[in-house]
């Protein structure tokens, strides 16, 4: 087994693992706050 | 009501691009780690840890094009004033840092144990890769301090082709100080052994098919933000009339 | 010649200004100035370390003062009102920032000598013919400094945070022509043979050419409305 080579890897994956949970984070976001102006709307 | 479909119907048309863009892409990643891990023979002098080489190599390949296609869509921006542009290049400047964070924190694990240093200053592809997250970095910071709207948008592209027109540049000084203050490192990419060579092709073609798909998705996520922060506008602008 | 005499103008108007208030040059200087001596204190006494290191010292105490003196120049442009009677005059807007351009150009080259002189005094360097080469280069960063920095001033100018926006966005930007200026001026303090200091001045030249180009072309984009 090669550490490096290991942590390489994982340091890759992590990162792109990183930026699709922060793109799954802004779309949850952004779905919120069209439920709420749509909340709003039907007041 | 203003008619901001056509925003909207870029964000569909990305949405799909992206969605077919998919089938092929966990295929090549596949394929690219197949590469990298089982089908390259070990290199005979680093051993396994080169084994890094072929996704880093892809990931600062694609780094440097998904650049480039900021710089494209910053003039296409100046050019037409389509707001898709800049939101194309902002969701390409974000995947490039991310693919350059890529490099520079895989780099330094090869380096170590190879050239029996962290962080080789003084290698030109190094230095240029961390010159273009500088560079990109500050760009987000632009993005960030400027209030939404066509200002924004132009200020953004100007950096972003400014940013583009230095890459030569910063190639050139680097390499030149390099051979004045001589570094241990030989080039790693020339000669390199055929099923090196088609395993570093595989995984540049997956992780370029993984931008376009992060691009496509980030952008047509961008465009969805502005439609709804218009539409609050909207609603906030009526409920003000009606009141 | 109509275009020449504009150009003139307006930077005769901007070192006009400053002539009169010498805010932005005396604290150019004094910031230039105090990097030099903090250096000094960041190194023991007498250490000849120091003089390895002092082409590099020369170059930030020139570089990073060199913000002050371009956010200046719009600053007072906002406060006043003036930037917008200058895009609304019938003047070309390249007219306007060639003008601005100059004027920083010419300022940033004087603080730059003086604190050149400062220098070569308190790091007790040997005068030499080759010295001479030191203004040229002055010359040369000064033009890539202050035409990418004239574009990017104009852009930060409306920004509460453009102190520390400008030099975020310009420092990337010049990392290839403080690589330049380092070495080349390197070669001018050493005794060896001039080696590569033609590729330096070569490599500046060509920055100049494309970064004034580039945002001679841009600058429209900045100003608008």
């Amino acid at each position: 087994m090669n550490w490096y080579l290991f942590f390489g890897y994982a340091i890759f994956w992590t990162l792109v693992f990183v930026y699709l949970v922060y793109l799954n984070g802004r779309q949850r976001e952004l779905n919120r706050e069209l439920e709420e102006l749509r909340e709003s709307l039907k007041e | 009501m203003t008619d901001y479909s056509p925003e909207l119907r870029t964000a569909a048309t990305w949405l799909r691009w992206a969605k077919w863009l998919q089938v092929p892409l966990y295929f090549l990643v596949l394929i690219g780690l197949y590469g990298a891990f089982v089908y390259a023979p070990t290199e005979r002098v680093m051993g396994d840890v080169q084994r890094i080489f072929y996704h880093h190599v892809a990931a600062a390949f694609d780094a440097f094009l998904a650049f480039f296609i900021v710089f494209v869509a910053g003039i296409l921006y100046l050019a037409t004033r389509k707001v898709l542009w800049d939101q194309l290049a902002a969701a390409a400047v974000e995947v490039g840092i991310v693919f350059t964070t890529i490099v520079l924190t895989t780099g330094p694990v090869w380096a170590k144990p190879v050239w029996n240093t962290w962080f080789p200053w003084g290698d030109p592809r190094v230095m240029t890769t961390l010159v273009l997250w500088l560079i990109y970095v500050a760009y987000l910071i632009l993005r960030s301090s400027l209030p939404e709207g066509d200002k924004k948008y132009k200020f953004c592209a100007v950096f972003g082709i400014i940013g583009f027109l230095d890459v030569p540049i910063v190639w050139m000084s680097i390499r030149w100080w390099r051979t004045i203050h001589p570094v241990v490192i030989t080039s790693s990419g020339a000669n390199l052994e055929p099923r090196m060579l088609q395993s570093m092709l595989a995984a540049i073609l997956a992780w370029f098919v993984a931008l376009f798909v992060l691009v496509l998705l980030r952008g047509a996520m961008r465009l969805h933000a502005l439609a709804v922060e218009q539409l609050r506008q909207e609603i906030l602008d009526r409920g003000r009339t009606a009141a | 010649m109509k275009t020449l005499r504009l150009i003139w103008t307006l930077t005769a108007k901007d070192l006009r200004i400053e002539y009169r208030s010498r805010q932005a040059f005396l604290t150019t200087v004094f910031f230039a100035l105090l990097i030099l001596i903090i250096f000094n204190f960041a190194f023991d006494p007498g250490d000849e370390k120091i003089r390895a290191a002092a082409s590099g010292i020369l170059w930030v105490s020139l570089l990073f003062p060199g913000v002050i003196q371009l956010n200046r120049s719009f600053q007072s442009e906002r406060e006043e009102g003036t930037l917008f009677a200058l895009i609304l005059s019938p003047v070309d807007r390249g007219i306007i920032f060639v003008g601005k351009l100059l004027a920083n150009w010419i300022l940033l080259t004087l603080v730059d000598l003086l604190i050149l002189g400062a220098f070569l005094i308190f790091y007790n360097f040997p005068l030499s013919s080759r010295l001479f080469w030191l203004p040229l280069l002055l010359v040369l960063v000064g033009l890539v400094f202050s035409s990418v920095g004239t574009l990017f001033a104009a852009m930060v100018s409306g920004l509460r945070t453009r102190d520390v926006l400008l030099p975020i966005l310009l420092f990337p930007i010049l990392v290839p022509v403080v690589i330049a200026a380092v070495n080349a001026t390197r070669e001018l303090f050493g005794t060896g043979e001039f080696q590569f200091f033609y590729q330096w001045i070569k490599l500046l030249v060509v920055t100049d050419v494309v970064f004034l180009a580039g945002a001679f072309l841009l600058f429209d984009f900045v100003v608008e409305d």
